[in-house]
Formats: structure tokens, C-alpha cells, sequence
């Protein structure tokens, strides 16, 4: 057997054998979506128990008619098309209102809890629109409730008031004027075409998605790869490997073996938790050619952030120092996650073509840009030469500390004397 | 074509302002155990990485069975670096067995020897556990397992006894002497003169980069051996014109240290106790051990520098 794939599935083995690795695969997932799920159910069950408490209301203005009031929010809701509740956050459900007769009836419903929130509208609230409300202190986490509570108050007032000057469909305008809403999007021929993912996430997602994927993957396996040079260079086994191969030969098997592991773990990740049924579904509408432009961009960042992790492997004098300095790499190649929404807003922009074209930062910088839109060809072939020109140089680069590093067994690895190596080397 | 294992022409390497090697020639034959000596610091380890082609000599020319180092050429020399390891978390028939794959064997072929080699060292009981499990010693027996695994053609052993009990220290040099028999190189560097002495054929002694001594270690010891000889016999010798000096009374009935003058020989001393009708019971030269040769020729050559 080739010796690269030698070394790739020693590598591979030795990875994912390890008590660490089946901890952070199997355990950590179950464990962080245990977490997920029980807090999701407890929020969830908040929410459900502060829906069910009621919101009274002391119409002092006598515009209120509650029952006219129910009657047009569930026409708005029987007929609004799917378009136009499209949003990303799911909506609580609707709060019973109460009528009170006077303020200390209401208030004394709020202290006994019987009630969540006051709502009293002034006597002259025609002419100046007062309002005021009354709750116990919920804290931040009630913001949402209170928002759709004083919706669902706004929605009751526009019913009371528009009811006796308006016929019935002209109400139902009134009330909900844009509940059915029809979306139409022009497609790549500039024909008009229904829209079938109306909050436009659907594609987006499955791009971002395959990023997001193959950015774990990078850092997972860029992690293991930290772990086995430094384990490498304390078990003094490497002077041993440049006996039986050339140093190129165990970047490459390093490289290659430890991609694997990391691929295996975002793959089971997938599998176990992180990606539920229809988001996975989503990755599917990915063209197949974003989806080859993003394997290749994964590529070339998995071999130039391995390569650097190699560097840092070998350079830092402990572990720990090496473990501080592959934070700096990371936080590099993570850079454009910054700027995601600068990239996804301006695809092609200076910010995101400037991004595009630094090694470091391109694959992660492209790999959002074909998630967020057509990038132009010439970027593409730009990026992708510098990438592989990049590779080469950080591949070589790899051998030629590996082999220093080979030399430098029992001396201090100082800045001086890796200097020192790396030329001789 | 010339299969010299090993040959080295004029080899220099600076690093910066320290001569590593300077001028540095040998050849190292088939089937011998070659004795690479000298101080620390004095170039070996140098040397043999760049024979490996670890490091690439600034000057001279390093020639490996007849030409120059191909990548293939890993797979007919094993290793064992002064400054060693193995992956101490896994399991030692593994680690044996992805060594002596790494070094051309077949997955078989390396399971086959790593259990053969395992019986030699009496370490067959440990191919399931992990390395970290065994003592400092068997660790060292399995690295030269590891080395010798693949039967390089030549193998180079930096320090091969470090660690070892006597008893263990006699299994490896039985190791060696038997992978030589069998046909192949073997190049020790080693301080262990007792091991130089029993095992190698011709020894390179290295100081300050330079190589010092060089050639047979039996004609290496005639030239730097004393002009003396231990005699038990009947004459007395102040009055030999050859002696230079007697440690002791003569025939007192234990064996006497007698120097010689510079340009006597032994041989011409035996004949003069012969011609005196001596009665000589014992009589041999005394050598110079090497230990003794090594220290003397390289405080010669720290002089020099």
C-alpha cells in the first residue's frame, strides 16, 4: 500500500479508537442536545402556561366589542395565505382578553395572578390614543409574551373602532389589509415564477448549511491534527518516520487520515442530532455546482489550516502553547463569520471579494458568497489559484518544519533555534 | 555496479559559525559491523542523518549501495536514533506491524516478523498491550525490533544497549551479531567500547567534525598498543638491552609488566629470552584498551583544534 495511505489510515484508526474521540462523537452530542431539548421544552411549556394566563382589559373609552373582536381575528387567520405568515420565529399562541369593569377589579386579578397584564384604555382615549398597562416584573424573558399580548389589545381596539363605520369585507381589509399576500419571484430568464420557500431560507439554508458542516469539519479534524504532532514530537517518534518515509509523504498521510476523522464526526453529528430531517432536506436543493465549489473550497481549507496546525504543533514549546497559538489560526480562518452578514448582504462587494482573495480567510469567505449568491467565475478561478498555490507552499512549508523539528530534538524551542533548523532543514 | 552500502567522499556541514563535519570520508562493507565512535558533539549524529538524507551535506558526496540517496533507499536502512519513541498508547504488535509496513512490508509479511521478532526478544506475551505498559527496557528491545523488522540491508543503531540489564544486553548483542552473519550492515554508534570491542570489524572515530581514526580495529589497536608485555620466566630482565623499564622485581614468581623501547618489537624481546635459555611460562603483549586509545587520540585532536 502506498505509504500516504498508510500513514492516512493509521492515523484514521488510532483517531477515532481513542476513548477522547468517542467521547466528544457520541457523548457530547447526546449530551449538549439533552440540554437543548430540555431547555426547549421548558421554554415551551412557559410560554404554553403564559399563554393560558389571561390579559384584562378596562376599556374606560367604550370602544371595545370583544366578541366582534374574536370573530375578526379568526376570518384574518382562516384566510391568510401561507406567503404572508411567513416569519423565522414561532408565534405563541393567542392570549384569552378579559374585560374588566374598573382598574382595582383588574389589579387586584394582576396581584391575585389570575392575570398577566392590565391593559386600561383612558376615557379620552379617541382623541389622545392613552394607554396604560400594568404587570408584574417577568423579567426580560416576558418581552415576547407582552409584545403579541399588546398586538392582540391593538388588533381588538382597530375591530371595536372600525366596526361601526365599515361594511364587512371592508373590515376585513382594514383589519388585515395584507393577509393575502401572493409572492412571485423572476427566475434566472427573467419569467415570473411562484415562490415556493416564501422566507427565502430554504436554499440559503442548505448552502449555509454544507458550510457550516464542512467549517466543523475543518476545525475538528484541524484539532486532532494539534494532537497528533504534538503527540509525535513527545513520543520522539518522528526522526523514527523519516527513516521509513519523506516528509512530505507524512504531512500528506497525516493530512489525509486526520480529515477523515474529523468528516466522521461532523458526519455523526449529523446523524445523531445537530441537523434535524428537513434541514438535511435542504442541503439537497444545493446545486450540484455550489455543492462541487464548496467540497473544493473545504478542500483547500482543510490542507492550509491543517498545515498551519502542523506548524503549530511542532513550534509551541507545550501543548498548551501550542493548543493558545491554533486559537490564533482559528480565530483567522473564522474571521469572515464575522462579516457574514456584510458577505451575505454584498456577495460580490469589496468586503467579500477582499476576503475572497487572502488564503486565509477565502475558503470560509467563498463558501459564504456561494451560499448567499452567483459569484462571478473570475473570483472563483482567482480564489481557487491562489488557494492551490497556497496549499503548495503550506505543504511544503509542513515538511520542512517537520524535518526541522526532527532535528531539533533536545533543544529549547526557541524562536532563534527554530529559525536555526528551518534553515538547515 | 558498486553495492558499497554505505560510502561517504569528503562530506563537510556547517551549521553557522560550528564545523558539524569537516571533510569527512568512509565506506562501510556488506555483511560488517561498522563502529561509529566519538565524544558528544563530536558530528555522528550529523553524519548519519546525513547519510539518511535527513540533513543535505554542504560539500562531499554520500553514496548509498553505489549511488545517490533515492527515496526507495529508506526501505534498506532502518533507524534507531539515539532520541527515540514509540506511540506509547497503542498497542505494541500494532505499532510493530505499521513500522515494518512503513518499511515495505506486506501486512502479512510485517504480522509474521513482528511475531518472530517479538519470540527473539522474549516479549511474546506483549503484542496486545500497550507500549506505555512495558518496562524502559522491553520498550527499547521493541524499538530495535522495530528497526531490525523489515531486515533493512543496513541497519544504524545509535546507542542500541541505552537502558538495557545484562541480560537483555546480551540478547541484543546477539541480535547484531547475527544480523551481520546473515549478510547485512550494521553501523553502531555507541560510548560502549566493551560492545565496539566485542562486535565491530572497523570503527570511524569522530572529534570536533573530523574523522580521527579510521579502519580495522585489530590494526587500530597493534598501532596504539603499548610497548609492553606481561612475562612470567626464569630471566632477568634489566639486563635485556630492548627493556626500557620493569614494573616489579623480576622472577619472583608472578607475571611482570616489561616496557619496551621504542624501536623494540615483542618478538625480538621473546627471542632474547629465548637466546638466554630462559624458561618463559607465560608471555604476552599487552594492549591498549580501546577505551584508553579513544580518550588519548581525541584530547590529541582537541589539541590540534
Amino acid at each position: 500500500m502506498n505509504k500516504v495511505l498508510l500513514i492516512a489510515r493509521w492515523e484514521f484508526i488510532t483517531t477515532v479508537t481513542r476513548r477522547a474521540y468517542i467521547f466528544a462523537v457520541i457523548a457530547m452530542p447526546l449530551l449538549y442536545g439533552g440540554m437543548v431539548a430540555l431547555a426547549g421544552l421548558a421554554g415551551r411549556s412557559a410560554s404554553t402556561n403564559a399563554g393560558r394566563v389571561p390579559t384584562a382589559i378596562v376599556d374606560q373609552a367604550h370602544v371595545l366589542d370583544l366578541a366582534a373582536a374574536r370573530a375578526e381575528a379568526s376570518r384574518r387567520d382562516r384566510d391568510a395565505t401561507p406567503d404572508s405568515l411567513a416569519g423565522f420565529g414561532a408565534a405563541l399562541p393567542p392570549t384569552p382578553l378579559v374585560e374588566y369593569g374598573d382598574l382595582e377589579a383588574a389589579l387586584a386579578a394582576l396581584r391575585a395572578r389570575t392575570v398577566a397584564t392590565v391593559y386600561v384604555l383612558a376615557a379620552d382615549y379617541v382623541v389622545t390614543g392613552d394607554i396604560s398597562s400594568y404587570t408584574r416584573d417577568a423579567g426580560m424573558f416576558s418581552q415576547q409574551a407582552d409584545r403579541q399580548r399588546q398586538a392582540q389589545v391593538a388588533d381588538a381596539i382597530r375591530a371595536g373602532l372600525l366596526q361601526p363605520v365599515l361594511a364587512c369585507d371592508a373590515l376585513a381589509r382594514v383589519y388585515a389589509p395584507a393577509s393575502r399576500i401572493k409572492r412571485l419571484r423572476l427566475n434566472a430568464s427573467g419569467a415570473p415564477e411562484p415562490v415556493t420557500d416564501p422566507s427565502g431560507l430554504g436554499p440559503f439554508a442548505g448552502a449555509l448549511g454544507v458550510m457550516l458542516i464542512l467549517t466543523m469539519a475543518i476545525f475538528f479534524s484541524a484539532g486532532f491534527l494539534v494532537q497528533a504532532t504534538i503527540e509525535d514530537r513527545q513520543s520522539r517518534m518522528i526522526e523514527i518516520l523519516f527513516s521509513s518515509v519523506d516528509p512530505l509523504q507524512l504531512v500528506l498521510g497525516k493530512i489525509v487520515g486526520l480529515a477523515g476523522a474529523g468528516l466522521l464526526q461532523v458526519a455523526i453529528y449529523i446523524g445523531l442530532i445537530i441537523v434535524p430531517g428537513a434541514t438535511l432536506l435542504a442541503i439537497f436543493q444545493v446545486s450540484l455546482l455550489k455543492m462541487a465549489l464548496s467540497v473544493v473550497y473545504f478542500a483547500i481549507a482543510y490542507v492550509l489550516f491543517a498545515c498551519l496546525m502542523m506548524w503549530t504543533g511542532m513550534i509551541g514549546r507545550t501543548s498548551q502553547e501550542s493548543g493558545q497559538m491554533s486559537a490564533l489560526w482559528m480565530m483567522a480562518a473564522a474571521s469572515p463569520m464575522f462579516f457574514i452578514a456584510s458577505i451575505g448582504a454584498a456577495p460580490n462587494g469589496w468586503l467579500s471579494r477582499t476576503l475572497s482573495f487572502v488564503p486565509l480567510t477565502s475558503p470560509v469567505t467563498m463558501l459564504i458568497r456561494i451560499a448567499s449568491a452567483d459569484v462571478p467565475p473570475a473570483d472563483i478561478a482567482i480564489s481557487i489559484a491562489i488557494g492551490v498555490v497556497a496549499i503548495y507552499g503550506a505543504l511544503q512549508g509542513a515538511a520542512r518544519i517537520f524535518r526541522a523539528a526532527a532535528l531539533m530534538y533536545g533543544k529549547r524551542a526557541t524562536l532563534p533555534e527554530i529559525v536555526r533548523w528551518l534553515r538547515v532543514a | 555496479m558498486d553495492e558499497t552500502p554505505i560510502r561517504v567522499d569528503r562530506v563537510g556541514k556547517r551549521f553557522d559559525k560550528t564545523v558539524a563535519l569537516d571533510d569527512v570520508s568512509l565506506e562501510i562493507h556488506e555483511g560488517e559491523v561498522f563502529g561509529l565512535l566519538g565524544p558528544n558533539g563530536a558530528g555522528k549524529t550529523t553524519l548519519i542523518r546525513t547519510i539518511l538524507d535527513i540533513i543535505k551535506p554542504d560539500s562531499g558526496r554520500i553514496e548509498i549501495f553505489g549511488r545517490s540517496f533515492r527515496p526507495q533507499d529508506r526501505d534498506r536502512i532502518g533507524y534507531l536514533p539515539e532520541e527515540r519513541g514509540l506511540y506509547p498508547r497503542e498497542e505494541v504488535g500494532a505499532v510493530l506491524e505499521y513500522l515494518g509496513c512503513l518499511n515495505g512490508l506486506s501486512q502479512a509479511t510485517a504480522r509474521a516478523e513482528t511475531a518472530n521478532w517479538l519470540a527473539r526478544f522474549g516479549l511474546a506475551d506483549a503484542a496486545g498491550k500497550r507500549v506505555e505498559q512495558l518496562s524502559k527496557g522491553n520498550q527499547q528491545k521493541l524499538q530495535i525490533a522495530a528497526t531490525l523488522l523489515a531486515r533493512p540491508a543496513v541497519a544504524i543503531l545509535d546507542e542500541p544497549l541505552s537502558g538495557l540489564d545484562p541480560m537483555s544486553a546480551r540478547t541484543v548483542n546477539a541480535v547484531i551479531r547475527d544480523y551481520a552473519a546473515a549478510g547485512q550492515t550494521v553501523v553502531l554508534s555507541t560510548h560502549q567500547m566493551g560492545l565496539v570491542e566485542a562486535l565491530c570489524t572497523r570503527v570511524l572515530l569522530i572529534a570536533h567534525g573530523r574523522a580521527v581514526l579510521y579502519g580495522n580495529l585489530r590494526d587500530i589497536k597493534r598501532q596504539h598498543s603499548s610497548h609492553a608485555v606481561r612475562v612470567l620466566s626464569s630471566a632477568h630482565y634489566d639486563a635485556c638491552p630492548l627493556v626500557l623499564r620493569v614494573d616489579g622485581p623480576s622472577s619472583n614468581g608472578h607475571p611482570t609488566n616489561v616496557h619496551l623501547r621504542e624501536d623494540a618489537t615483542s618478538d625480538q624481546f621473546l627471542a632474547w629470552l629465548v637466546a638466554h635459555d630462559a624458561s618463559v611460562e607465560r608471555f604476552e603483549r599487552l594492549s591498549t584498551p580501546l577505551e584508553d586509545i579513544f580518550v588519548g587520540v581525541v584530547e590529541r585532536a582537541a589539541v590540534a583544534v
